[in-house]
């Protein structure tokens, strides 16, 4: 299954994206992003994360904690067209999400953040925070192999 | 005396000794710990509800009482887990106060902003009063509002201050500090300019945005042993 399909649409033409957390999905992310010809800098609080990435990888990786104002303004966000917040913590991507928010008022870049629980999107509802949700995404997934709910 | 529902989240030592208080004064407090090593030690406080369980989930707080809490303090050591629990509060169960530790004192203004009514830095709240003690004796009776947006504080006025026996209106104070109030004795008098500070006398002071050690600093002097 490729990802970036879906994903790739919606952000479609534009090219200065940043993933913030390097685990499995921002890794595979940055990947297929850069080798879809988008400008990559993923971000991890450990250098060791980006021991995922794979040597084609050919995109910029930045050791910091994304949590702290003072790394935010230093990744060039004002020129993002895309923010991609995946470390493996609901309460951090959402307060990432919502800082990001605060330093680029407005509709640029467009903010995703991965939440486990659905339940806390209300947090920055009004933000303009796209929120995407492993669990109902592969239940809906699951559900359309069998056909039973329409899209 | 208004009797809150009060929900703290996180935080250990902390927690206990806040519940303790907060029992103390009549309110009703739960207390939501997702370690369960933490909860059999809370549970020694009497009176006090706990709930095992992480205080950033919906149906916990749903499950602590949230929909009729009055307040919410999240008092975790992760700050992320502190704005959540206190937004969920807020946006999800109409929550009226919420009040959140932040650790980093970078982040006071972004938290306030985001709808946190009280956050509270702790590093900055004890490097102040490390501040005001290590500089004066005198300033007493300090009385903080909205994280030290504004502040009243008491002097005494004595002999060595260079501002005793003259008029009010003859010191240049900063602009945001008045003397609200000035005790002598048994009166109590709402100075003008025309009044003229006398030993002795208690100066109640206020100040927005944090000059009232300047203030002080003007009325007492600075001293040698400062």
């Amino acid at each position: 299954m490729n990802l970036f399909k879906g994903i790739g649409k919606a952000l479609k033409g534009e090219n200065y994206y940043i993933i913030i957390g390097c685990g499995r999905l921002g890794a595979t992310l940055a990947e297929q992003l850069e080798a879809a010809g988008k400008e990559i800098l993923i971000i991890d609080k450990r250098q060791s994360a980006f021991d995922k990435l794979t040597d084609s990888y050919g995109g910029m990786t930045f050791t910091g904690d994304a949590s702290e104002m003072s790394v935010l303004e230093r990744v060039g966000l004002e020129s993002a067209e895309g923010v991609i917040v995946v470390t493996n913590n609901d309460n951090m991507n959402a307060m990432i999400a919502q800082l990001i928010r605060e330093i680029q008022p407005g509709r640029k870049p467009r903010i995703i953040a991965r939440l486990y629980e659905p339940g806390r999107e209300v947090v920055y509802k009004e933000l303009g925070i796209t929120s995407i949700c492993p669990s109902e995404l592969s239940a809906r997934e699951i559900a359309s192999y069998l056909g039973e709910v329409d899209q | 005396m208004i009797n809150d529902r009060i929900i703290i989240v996180g935080g250990r030592t902390k927690a206990r000794t806040l519940a303790q208080s907060l029992i103390g004064q009549g309110h009703s407090v739960t207390v939501i710990n997702a370690v369960a090593e933490d909860c059999r030690r809370l549970a020694s406080v009497d009176g006090l509800n706990i709930i095992h369980g992480d205080g950033t989930k919906p149906y916990v707080l749903d499950e602590a009482g949230a929909g009729e809490a009055d307040v919410i303090i999240a008092m975790s050591p992760r700050d992320e887990d502190n704005l959540i629990a206190c937004q969920l509060g807020k946006k999800m169960f109409g929550v009226e106060k919420t009040v959140a530790i932040v650790g980093s004192p970078d982040k006071v203004a972004f938290f306030r902003r985001l709808g946190i009514d009280h956050p509270v830095c702790a590093v900055q709240a004890v490097t102040k009063i490390i501040e005001q003690q290590a500089f004066l004796e005198e300033m007493k009776g300090m009385v903080s509002f909205e994280d030290g947006r504004v502040n009243i504080v008491e002097l005494v006025m004595d002999e060595a201050c260079p501002t005793v026996r003259k008029k009010l209106r003859d010191i240049v104070l900063p602009d945001s500090v008045i003397i609200g109030a000035l005790l002598r004795g048994s009166i109590t008098i709402i100075p003008r300019g025309e009044t003229r500070l006398l030993p002795g006398d208690k100066l109640i002071i206020l100040s927005a945005g944090g000059r009232e050690i300047e203030a002080v600093r003007i009325l007492r002097g600075v001293r040698a042993d400062e």
